[in-house]
């Protein structure tokens, strides 16, 4: 008798379960776009709501994420009936990457995703699977952006993407941290720079953050503007090699840097590193305009920012920055011109001037659409993004974090050689030598 | 029973076989010779992966250390998980509780432990170093986690500590023994320890068996704590083969080495079950 | 002796019990207390945390993925391999060769496999489906389930099954009027092994599901540390919220847990 209970109660939750896998697995026929090719879409012309996703790391418990999930709710609302669109986060951005990859390897190209745009790395343009934004591309529209940056992003004469934030790199610094080791304003040289770096240490403040887990993306920032600052802002153009003296110098000066930083720096994460400035741990940290939201309100009056140091030889002019690479949108083929045509209306309300503000001003992120502050937003903006804005739209000159050009198999190794660089594994010769042999 | 019905209970499980081995295999072996990116061509170049492994150094270090996971799994755990098992079959006060709570680390997500051992190894918020700091053994602390030579062990640490899988296993078996072999050894005199170790211990072995090849495999297969704990750093102190592999597919989108470092991994599982297999059968030749 | 005992015992209950306790302290802090003072209690219990957490991420959601992935991943693998197992107990020709055929995988690494299920999972269109991951699961712990299923039914003597026969019941009604009866501690066994690996795996889990509507648990914690989200306690307030069902439903079934496999030994 107790069996046969048992064997009633496996058997209800078995089908239980079924039915809420069933229910658990995405519906595979309005919002994905398989095979471009024949397939018949679900959505015909007529009544049906076009449904849309969109993969973002956007999460809505960062401002980017609430300005993201702001606009899109406005453009649903306004579009109500006719196209919705819905949001896929998945906040880990690495892994997001990695993820689209795979799906546009197995036909399943998302909708709408953003990406970083690495010239050394075409794979997603060459599949063939993006939607080409080129005819849609109006006049109208086109003024949105600069000519360059459509150039840039203009791959074997189709535009499969739209660009969207492109962010300079700048220096923060705690102004209360320096002050109390007597420091009056932020070192304009690399020489003055290590200076304040022994004098913090001397009043027992830890310099900078640094990191080397993940893509190691604050002590890359450094590793770019050392480099630029002996080379130029071409050091890391097509062609260039990365062991060239003067990338052998800035990997000396990096590790040089390492001795400034926290214990957990090697090894130490975005998350860790980024903590450390926030609670005062540390008085510097090279990073772009997102880590503002994670600033809480009270300490903005203590945060400075500030442009790079230059060696003062004239390599570069002083004000140039490093930035990130453009992470633009770029969206699947689609099986019918209804959805292209719904994707392409979404895009111009992304990148309309109305959008741009609030994803400025609300999200933190420096965008690569034409947009007029005025005074009244510059002011809303807050002392923090209002300095930031301003130092960043200054910039003399300009060049990608180096990160953002390495082959996969180069990025993927980067961590590994800044902690071997740290920890005298490798000189810096081999460092720039090992670089360059997995940048092949 | 007739051909037909043999064919009706075989087939399923060997449809999941076919699917889930066979084919993988196959796969992995073509994909092994090839140079591919995830997106675009195959490209045949032969044993040339193969020749980069040997010669990568992370490779050869991700060896070496899945080979110290699996001792780890067997020298360490597995005993440990023999000792506990051995205490708690002697019925102290309150022994259920303890299985409970030794047991529950198990259930609980090996992705929350990870993290959760993280920041006890942190080099400066950690509770280890800030124990050893309050007990005045400041020169014992260390960065266990970003220090090249304590890393790998370092992540061993939780799956070392947290046996309660392994010590039900053992208790199961334990309690299949005839209470009236330790009533003769009583008789005798024999003492706690000496019951352990003539009576409990060699009637085990089937636990033994099972739990070292289960430990084995779950080594080979190491992911979350090595992942999450160190990344595989610092300078690739702590990669292991299980980490290798995924970074050389997702990160550097090298999906031909990672396959060959794929089958070089099935022949070390081959070779490492192999080996404890012959181990076990010695051990029992022997009792 | 029994010092020894109790030191050990106590030695490991600390490092099982505190580490835990410092989570839910910490869950408890902000994260300008994280970062500078670790160890002290915290200013204000900010509940707060918690309260974000529930509001942002649907956790009972990631919940009920994980336990839909265990329950039918270890359902089609015991199903198939008590099947198997009962093949097992006739005679027929090579049958140690396809014994070793369904069983050789425990040692083969599946992580090696990545690639092909993951398009194994696509093609047959079950990409981002707890269904695909339950099977992907059952598949790959379909070797263990049939060697610890088959050294259970080894026990049941021949004899029984032979009676049955000349009872007149086919090969059919044995199998499910005796044997799998009998088989069920067995089966016990083999289903908490898979649920307990179901339940805490990571790799496929995060390869072969994208939309949060499928996501585990575990996919879950691994995200709740976002790289932007810089929030630690907020994200031990998530990892305390999604461990806690766990332990509850686990000390209270703990007894038949483990019972189930004691059960099984005590023939």
């Amino acid at each position: 008798m107790k069996i046969r209970w048992m064997a009633v109660a496996v058997a209800s939750v078995l089908a239980f379960c079924l039915v809420l896998a069933g229910c658990g697995s995405r519906d595979a026929g309005e919002t994905r776009s398989p095979d471009a090719s024949g397939s018949e879409s679900k959505n015909e012309s007529t009544g049906e709501v076009i449904e849309l996703t969109m993969l973002s790391s956007w999460s809505p418990d960062t401002d980017r994420g609430r300005a993201l999930h702001t606009i899109v709710d406005k453009f649903n609302q306004e579009n109500a009936g006719k196209i919705k669109v819905t949001l896929d986060i998945n906040p880990d951005w690495p892994s997001l990457q990695e993820k689209v990859k795979t799906m546009i390897a197995a036909n399943q190209t998302p909708d709408i995703f953003n990406y970083n745009f690495n010239p050394n790395d075409l794979s997603r343009q060459q599949s063939g699977k993006l939607l080409d934004f080129s005819p849609y591309m109006d006049d109208e529209w086109r003024a949105r952006f600069s000519e360059q940056d459509l150039q840039t992003l203009t791959i074997n004469g189709e535009l499969t993407s739209i660009p969207f934030e492109k962010a300079g790199i700048l220096f923060y610094y705690n102004k209360d941290l320096f002050a109390q080791a007597g420091i009056r304003e932020f070192p304009k040289t690399w020489d003055e720079f290590f200076e304040v770096c022994e004098q913090l240490k001397a009043s027992g403040i830890t310099p900078i953050s640094l990191m080397t887990s993940d893509d190691a993306w604050h002590a890359t920032n450094a590793l770019s503007y050392f480099a630029a600052s002996l080379g130029g802002t071409g050091i890391f153009d097509p062609g260039q090699p990365l062991d060239s003296p003067e990338m052998v110098q800035a990997a000396k000066y990096l590790k040089k840097l390492f001795a400034y930083t926290t214990p957990d720096a090697l090894g130490g994460n975005y998350a860790v590193s980024s903590n450390h400035f926030i609670v005062g741990n540390t008085a510097m940290i090279i990073d772009g305009p997102w880590l503002i939201g994670s600033i809480p309100k009270d300490m903005w009056p203590s945060i400075g920012i500030a442009a790079s140091p230059t060696f003062g030889d004239g390599k570069v002019p002083y004000g140039f920055t490093v930035t990130d690479t453009h992470t633009p949108w770029a969206a699947g083929k689609q099986p019918s011109k209804e959805r292209e045509e719904a994707i392409v209306q979404f895009m111009k309300y992304m990148t309309s001037e109305e959008s741009s503000k609030i994803f400025t001003l609300v999200g933190n992120i420096l965008l690569s659409t034409k947009m007029e502050l005025t005074d009244e937003e510059m002011a809303q903006a807050g002392p923090v993004l209002g300095q930031y804005i301003k130092i960043n739209s200054q910039s003399t000159e300009s060049l990608v974090n180096l990160v953002r050009y390495l082959k996969p198999a180069a990025s993927a190794k980067i961590p590994s050689l800044i902690e071997g660089l740290v920890l005298d594994e490798y000189t810096p010769e081999e460092f720039a030598k090992q670089l360059q042999e997995a940048n092949q | 029973m007739t051909r037909r019905q043999l064919v009706m209970y075989l087939f399923p499980a060997l449809s999941f076989t076919a699917v889930f081995f066979i084919f993988p295999i196959i796969f992995v072996l073509y994909m092994g010779v090839q140079e591919w990116n995830g997106l675009g061509s195959f490209r045949f170049v032969g044993l040339d992966n193969f020749y980069y492994l040997l010669e990568d150094p992370a490779f050869r270090k991700a060896l070496v250390n899945t080979v110290y996971w699996i001792l780890a799994g067997i020298l360490l755990h597995t005993p440990l998980g023999l000792l506990l098992a051995l205490i708690l079959f002697k019925k102290p006060k309150g022994w259920k509780w303890f299985r409970t709570l030794f047991f529950l680390p198990n259930v609980i997500s090996t992705t929350a432990l990870a993290f959760l051992w993280y920041f006890v190894l942190h080099v400066s918020l950690g509770l280890v170093n800030n124990l050893l700091k309050s007990a005045g053994l400041d020169s014992l602390t260390r960065a266990w986690l970003s220090d090249p030579a304590t890393a790998v062990f370092a992540n061993m640490v939780p799956f070392v500590l947290y046996v309660g899988f392994t010590m039900v296993v053992f208790l199961t078996e334990m309690s299949t023994i005839s209470p009236e072999l330790y009533e003769a050894a009583d008789i005798d005199g024999a003492s706690d320890v000496q019951k352990d170790w003539f009576i409990t211990i060699p009637l085990v072995k089937n636990a033994v068996a099972i739990n070292v090849i289960f430990n084995t495999a779950f080594c080979l297969r190491m992911f979350e704590y090595p992942l999450l704990m160190t990344g595989g750093g610092p300078a690739n102190s702590s990669l292991n083969l299980s980490l290798y592999m995924y970074r050389e597919m997702i990160t550097a989108n090298r999906y031909g080495i990672s396959m060959a470092a794929g089958i070089l991994t099935i022949l070390i599982g081959i070779l490492a079950m192999l080996a404890v297999f012959g181990l076990l059968r010695l051990w029992e030749r022997r009792a | 002796m029994r010092g020894f005992r109790w030191v050990v015992m106590i030695l490991f209950s600390l490092v099982t019990v505190v580490p835990f306790l410092w989570l839910i302290l910490a869950s408890f802090k902000t994260s300008r207390e994280l970062f500078s003072a670790p160890f002290k209690m915290p200013e204000r219990w900010m509940w707060d945390n918690y309260r974000t957490v529930l509001e942002s991420h649907p956790i009972p959601g990631y919940f009920l993925n994980s336990l839909v992935i265990a329950v039918l991943s270890t359902v089609m693998a015991i199903a198939v391999a008590t099947l198997v197992a009962y093949a097992f107990k006739f005679t027929f020709k090579f049958k140690n060769g396809w014994y070793g055929l369904v069983t050789f995988g425990i040692f083969v690494p599946t992580n090696a496999f990545i690639v092909p299920y993951y398009f194994i999972v696509n093609w047959v269109g079950l990409y981002d489906s707890l269904f695909g991951v339950a099977l992907v699961y059952a598949g790959v712990s379909l070797p263990l389930s049939i060697m610890i299923i088959k050294s259970y039914m080894d026990s049941i003597q021949k004899e029984l099954l032979e009676a049955s026969f000349i009872d007149g019941a086919g090969v059919h009604r044995t199998f499910f009027r005796i044997i799998l009866p009998l088989s069920y501690p067995g089966m016990s066994t083999a289903s908490i092994f898979l649920m307990i690996t179901a339940w805490n795996e990571l790799l496929f889990a995060s390869l072969l599901t994208q939309s949060e509507a499928t996501r585990t648990l575990q996919v879950a914690i691994r995200f709740f540390l976002t790289t932007f989200s810089a929030n630690y306690p907020v994200a031990f307030a998530a990892m305390v919220i999604a461990i806690l069902p766990t332990i509850v439903i686990y000390i209270f079934l703990s007894d038949r847990i483990i019972g189930g496999l004691t059960a099984g030994a005590v023939k």
